[in-house]
């Protein structure tokens, strides 16, 4: 055997049905910049981690391989199949195997690996294309990791015994003499009978009868011997050859025509000038032939480019087998989830419910029908029936989207039954591994799909159950079923260091996954073409652009003080007019929620007009526009200066309506385009109002422009009256008064508090933080705060009488103190942003959020919101943070805040792994006995390659008199007839196995 | 009698067996138990040491196989002490021993002993042909360079070795006993042999290739303070009663039977081996559990431990495996036997 050079380890190709991963993948993009949900994101991480994984793992399986060997017999004819014996060290122990060998460029033997056996070994089939001396071969192993994903090759060139290639036998034939071959020149009666003396013995040669064994030297040498008698034949044909070294069609005529003579029964004899050869028989002739021509030359050894060797990425079949039953389950456990997902994001509808019913139905019979799949059955009606109802449904879709609405309805609507029952009709054909995949794909599109639309908190733990079946899904679908092993013991040590592996990888993949997501921005929402738009059949507004409560009748002006607005959602700043001394009990149900990459208020309506006690709204209704595109104009003081270089960026928010709500259709300030599936009236003081209340359910999408604003550019501004003094406009002048405007209630100490805290030389913004700061010192914030009388004026009763408040009264206060100081201000009522779950990577808005605050116009920049109660940060100041960052924060304060309930809940399972793990200890020790556990723990101290106890104890150096000791007493306990166990003795074992540990 | 007989039952074969040899040995002033039989098989093994510098495990075995009843085949190169290992066991137990140098002349007759005529009677006549015994007739035969005698003295050798008698001319003449034969043979020298077949080589319960002797060991020997020069030294330390009753105590040591099970998964472990053509015989199986006991007894102990059969069970099988390639050698049988040994776990409690 010669030599081994190993090759690099290099990728050769993709496992059919890989791609699918590659495209759901895609898919997933597709649908994360669509719906613009942090978990989606999550998901194509860990599934980029997964691939990435899956090709390092498959391009370290061939590592293991160390040499290989081939041997085949020494002549053999070109093109003719021959029995080859080929070993390889460290085949690669999971997933498939091919090896091919080459000689040059020609393939000479491809198997995989089921020809191989557990020891490497593989009686293989070769096929020679060359002939001449073949001492060198280069063997290609191709093999996928556990994954089974991708495939990676590696190649060595191996020096092998020569195997000399006879040419194939081609006339015309030679030139030769024909002489007698007697030394006495007669020609004997018979041809071809032997007839000479016994001359002495030689090795047998293929072909030679049992009538010439000489049987003593054979017994004795054990190999074959035979006799050799002189020539038997009466005629000698000598082929003259210029030289030893001949072309190949020399050599094919060489042969054909020694066989020639061979079969005629003549004595064939080369004679080159250097010596003469006979050939006996045509074992030799060919021999000589392979030898004549020389080193076989390599066939097609044209130089590949670069680039083919490196990647030569292709689609590789595998070895055709079962699917592991443990495989098939988790691959139908990941159908299984994402359907439910899927459910869940939508609300089950009766067609779906059916629809999958009849889908189960479907698959139970057709695997009663195709078995297990381990046969060839290709269902062939069933994968048709797929493909036409797929392609089907896509044209109905195709055919039914008529513009954005048509495509919001066919993402909502028909969309996602098609998918599932692609899924399930799909489901009925996984009988290979490329269906297998292709089959989990589109479960990893559903999945995808459904964590998009889903909003609500489980969707993590959803996420969490189909990554784990999908895990054991890939990872068992190469698994080759091995015969039980009869040593129980060691299998389980294996299996346990195994499960120790597999747990520090899964660990390592998920802090890759982290790292990965840690740079990855959450996502800013969903495209402008806003997928989600549905408002269910609600109550329709009672007069256009006229507000409407939950119930669709008209909002009516709250009388009750105080408790009769109880209902969900029916906070008094969604009506005509805010009362400064209502405050309703609003509960902490769940109103909306909201999937937005960054925290702001949702603002619903804004008050302007201010009579001491009651803020109103202007009466104008707005005009109407029809959804479901609306392009949003800009009121006053919406849109920046465009003379101030100040970035304006798109802001887009989808709204998810969890509880009814009146007809006000909420956005962060200032809404530009709005996808709702309905008509909306604009109207000038920015806020929207919609044709139906949005009721549970409904569905919609606002793209906002939000101004960069910093505290900086505020501060930047200086101060606003003293600005809009100075500009002579009388135009500006009239639209500012109503900001201004101060009602008649006001009390003299109100202004004279305003006057006293604002410094000459203060920019606005610093007032506002003056006000603010002042508020925050000397009043409290209490929802139970007395309500002020009827007749009183609201802000002076709180800043001077009660000093206790709310938001409303707040944010009041603030404003008419502006306002006295020629600041243009007004109220805005709406939502906080809520608590962001951080898995799906919407913001929850509770009831309680509802929120009354302060709203300034800075000539430069617009409307600004101010409010001394919740911190909302300014756009320019708001970080969208990443979601890696937002996973691990979410499991930080996860801990964080219930540290006694983790607590108990991880001594709950340590609880019980100890309680299953001492369960087991004691099965163990019933079993085993006292004496078996001491010869495990025994066994465990010392290297495997120690099997009996005296060379266990060999392999202790230091305290060896305790080591042969304890082995003594071991086989003492284990074989002595006359032993008897005392617990003196057990004492004493059990001691040494204590000081040996 | 048998060479190796097979393993008693396990329930009365300790204690009654030594309650056995005890009585009897009452009678001569002496009780064997594990540890006399330990003492004498130490003094041997002792005696032995002291001649042969540096061979202290090739001697176990050697002394393994005489107290089990065993032959041994010594193989090594020239020169090592092959003949003075046989030469010192037998100077060291008392009893007869004779050496037989094998020629490829060498007729069975010449080992066994054959029929010559009598002595004349008054009458001057010839009396009918007598038995005159062969070197054979002895407690310890040292047959030299046994490959190069004929098969067919090699094969007189079988039922020597296998029955301890000897039958010439329908009448069977019985070995004294205790019989130990100890062979030598030298592997390289191939011109003019004959290899011993696989049922010749099957009788022997051991093979044993001593080597060369460490540098330290050498060092004695050619100084003279141990070797060659000692072996005149030698006076035997147990005598041949002492000896049989050893033997005695060693075939009723005790073997568990997940012992004879661990026996058997190893022969079936050369069995099933892909290099090997034909595993160990049964016959084997039972000279490595004889050899295992007297290991056992050797160590003091009343009975059999996975270690002595793992120990022996090179030595002791080794040469019984018929490997697939036709030019293997007994170091190929022993690395395929080490193998075996890794593969199959020995019991444990």
């Amino acid at each position: 055997m010669g030599s081994t050079a190993m090759g690099r380890l290099r990728p050769a190709g993709i496992s059919v049905g890989t791609f699918a991963f590659a495209g759901a993948w895609f898919v997933g993009s597709a649908i994360a910049r669509l719906t613009g949900a942090a978990a989606v994101l999550l998901v194509l991480a860990a599934g980029l981690v997964a691939l990435a994984s899956a090709a390092l793992s498959s391009l370290l399986s061939t590592r293991s391989v160390t040499s290989a060997q081939l041997r085949a017999a020494g002549t053999v004819d070109v093109d003719a199949p021959v029995n080859a014996n080929l070993s390889i060290d460290g085949l690669p122990t999971n997933g498939d195997v091919v090896v091919r060998i080459f000689h040059g460029d020609a393939e000479i033997v491809r198997c995989d690996r089921s020809d191989f056996d557990d020891a490497g070994h593989a009686d293989v089939s070769a096929v020679f294309p060359t002939p001449g001396i073949v001492n060198e071969v280069i063997i290609e192993v191709i093999a996928t990791g556990a994954p089974g994903l991708f495939w990676s090759r590696r190649r060595m060139t191996v020096g092998i015994d020569s195997i000399a290639v006879a040419p194939a036998p081609d006339g015309p034939m030679l030139e030769l003499t024909a002489a007698s071959s007697r030394d006495t020149g007669e020609h004997s009666a018979a041809r071809g009978r032997t007839d000479g003396d016994v001359d002495g013995v030689r090795p047998w040669r293929e072909g030679e009868g049992d009538g010439s064994v000489h049987w003593s030297s054979t017994l004795r040498s054990r190999t074959l011997i035979v006799h050799d008698r002189a020539s038997t034949t009466d005629q000698r044909w000598t082929i003259a050859l210029p030289s030893k070294a001949i072309d190949e069609d020399t050599a094919s005529r060489l042969l054909f025509t020694s066989f020639e003579g061979i079969r005629l029964g003549h004595e064939v004899a080369i004679a080159t000038p250097a010596s003469t050869r006979i050939l006996h028989d045509t074992t030799e002739a060919r021999s000589f032939a392979a030898h004549a021509i020389g080193a076989a030359r390599l066939p097609r050894d044209v130089p590949t480019p670069w680039y083919r060797r490196t990647l030569r990425l292709r689609t590789r079949h595998e070895a055709p087998r079962a699917l592991d039953p443990v495989s098939r389950i988790a691959t139908a456990c990941s159908s299984l989830i994402a359907i439910g997902m899927l459910l869940g994001a939508l609300g089950s509808r009766p067609a779906t419910l059916g629809l999958i019913a009849l889908g189960l139905a479907l698959g139970v019979a057709s695997s009663l029908q195709f078995g297990t799949g381990s046969d060839s059955v290709k269902p062939w009606p069933l994968r048709i029936g797929v493909g036409t109802a797929t392609l089907g449904a896509l044209a109905y879709v195709a055919s039914t989207v008529g513009g954005v609405g048509g495509l919001v309805a066919a993402l909502r609507g028909p969309m996602p039954d098609l998918l599932m029952l692609l899924l399930i009709v799909h489901g009925l054909e996984v009988i290979d591994q490329r269906t297998q995949r292709v089959h989990q794909a589109i479960a990893a599109v559903i999945v995808a799909y459904a964590a998009g639309l889903r909003v609500d908190g489980s969707v993590g733990w959803w996420l969490a159950a189909w990554a784990i079946v999908i895990v054991i899904a890939v990872r068992t679908s190469t698994r080759i079923a091995t015969p039980p092993t009869a040593d129980k013991r060691r299998p389980k040590r294996v299996s346990n260091r195994r499960l120790a592996n597999g747990a520090g990888l899964a660990g390592a993949a998920a802090l890759v996954i982290l790292a990965v997501l840690s740079v990855v921005p959450i996502p800013d929402g969903p495209a402008r073409l806003g997928l989600p738009a549905l408002s269910n059949d609600a109550p329709s507004a009672p007069a256009p652009g006229a507000l409407a409560g939950p119930d669709g009748n008209p909002a009516a002006a709250s009388t009750d003080r105080r408790g009769s607005l109880a209902q969900v959602g029916g906070y008094p700043g969604f009506s005509n007019t805010l009362d400064t001394s209502v405050r309703g009990d609003l509960g902490d149900d769940l109103v909306m929620r909201v999937r937005a990459s960054e925290p702001a208020f949702w603002r619903g309506q804004t008050f302007t007009e201010f009579d001491g006690r009651v803020w109103s709204v202007s009466p104008e209704e707005g005009v109407k526009r029809d959804g479901p595109q609306i392009d949003v104009p800009a009121t006053f003081g919406d849109l920046p200066r465009p003379s101030l270089s100040v970035s304006t960026e798109d802001f887009i928010q989808t709204f998810y309506i969890e509880s009814d709500l009146p007809n006000v259709v909420f956005a962060a300030s200032r809404a530009d385009v709005l996808t709702f599936d309905g008509s909306v009236w604009t109207r000038p003081d920015g806020s929207m109002r919609s044709n139906v209340t949005l009721n549970k359910g409904s569905v919609y999408t606002v793209a906002s422009k939000r101004v960069q604003v910093t505290p900086d550019l505020l501060q930047l501004q200086g101060n606003i009256a003293a600005t809009f003094a100075g500009i002579d406009n009388p135009e500006l002048q009239k639209r500012l008064a109503p900001y201004l405007a101060l009602p008649e209630s006001t009390t003299q100490r109100t202004l004279d508090l305003a006057a006293t805290l604002r410094q000459p030389s203060d920019s606005t913004y610093q007032t506002i933080l003056r006000y603010q700061q002042w508020i925050g010192e000397n009043t409290g914030y209490d929802l139970n705060a007395p309500v002020p009388a009827l007749d009183g004026d609201a802000v002076d009763n709180f800043l001077f009488e009660s000093r206790l408040g709310f938001c409303e009264q707040i944010a009041s206060s603030l404003a008419v103190m502006l306002r006295s100081q020629g600041v243009p201000s007004r109220i805005a009522t709406g939502y906080i942003p809520g608590v962001r779950n951080r898995v799906s990577g919407v913001f929850e808005v509770k009831a309680s959020d509802a929120h009354a605050w302060v709203e300034v116009w800075f000539p430069e920049t617009g409307w600004e919101s101010f409010d001394p109660t919740a911190l909302v940060p300014f756009a320019g100041e708001a970080n969208p943070g990443t979601v890696g960052g937002d996973l691990i924060g979410a499991a930080i304060s996860g801990i964080a805040s219930r540290p006694v309930e983790i607590g108990v809940l991880v001594g709950l399972a340590l609880l019980a792994v100890g309680t299953v793990r001492s369960v087991a200890n004691l099965v163990h020790r019933r079993r085993r006995g006292r004496w078996g556990v001491l010869q495990d723990r025994f066994n465990e101290m010392t290297p495997p390659s120690a099997t009996t106890n005296p060379l266990r104890a060999a392999s202790f150096d230091v305290a060896r008199d305790d080591a042969n000791d304890l082995a003594r007493l071991l086989d003492r306990a284990a074989f002595d007839p006359e032993w008897v166990d005392d617990d003196e003795t057990y004492r004493r074992a059990r001691e040494r196995v204590d000081s040996l540990l | 009698m048998n060479a190796f007989p097979p393993p008693q039952t396990t329930d009365d074969c300790p204690s009654a067996a030594t309650a056995a040899y005890n009585a009897a040995g009452d009678a001569v002033g002496m009780v064997m138990n594990a540890d006399t039989a330990a003492d004498v098989a130490c003094r041997l093994t002792a005696t032995i040491n002291s001649v042969l510098a540096g061979k202290a495990a090739v001697v176990d075995v050697a002394v393994a196989t005489l107290l089990a009843r065993g032959h041994l085949l010594i193989e090594d190169i020239p020169g090592v002490g092959k003949t003075l290992l046989a030469q010192v066991i037998a100077r060291s137990v008392g009893g007869s021993f004779r050496r037989i140098q094998g020629t490829s002349d060498l007729l069975p007759g010449d080992v066994t002993g054959s029929m010559v005529p009598g002595s004349m009677n008054a009458a001057g006549a010839m009396t009918s042909l007598v038995f005159r015994p062969g070197p054979v007739f002895a407690n310890l035969v040292v047959f030299d360079e046994l490959n190069r005698t004929t098969p067919r003295t090699q094969s007189a050798l079988l039922e020597l070795t296998e029955e301890a008698q000897v039958s010439v001319d329908g009448v069977s003449h019985p070995l004294p006993d205790p019989f130990m034969l100890v062979a030598t043979q030298n592997p390289l020298d191939i011109a003019g042999t004959s290899r011993l077949g696989e049922g010749s080589l099957d009788r022997f319960a051991a093979v044993v290739t001593p080597g060369r002797a460490p540098t330290a060991s050498e060092i004695d020997v050619l100084a003279g303070r141990q070797g060659r020069t000692m072996l005149d030294a030698v006076r035997p330390v147990a005598s041949l009663d002492e000896l049989t009753r050893v033997q005695s105590f060693v075939s009723c040591t005790y073997v568990d039977d997940v012992l004879a099970e661990y026996v058997v998964a190893l022969l079936d472990a050369t069995r099933q081996h892909r290099a090997v053509r034909l595993g160990a015989s049964t016959r084997g199986g039972v000279a490595l559990l004889a050899l295992a006991r007297a290991r056992a007894v050797m160590q003091g102990r009343t009975y059999v431990v996975p270690d002595d059969i793992a120990a022996l069970a090179v030595p002791a099988l080794a040469h019984r495996i018929v490997l697939a390639d036709a030019n293997s050698s007994l170091d190929n049988g022993r690395a395929l036997m080490a193998e075996c040994l890794a593969a199959v776990p020995p019991p444990t409690v």
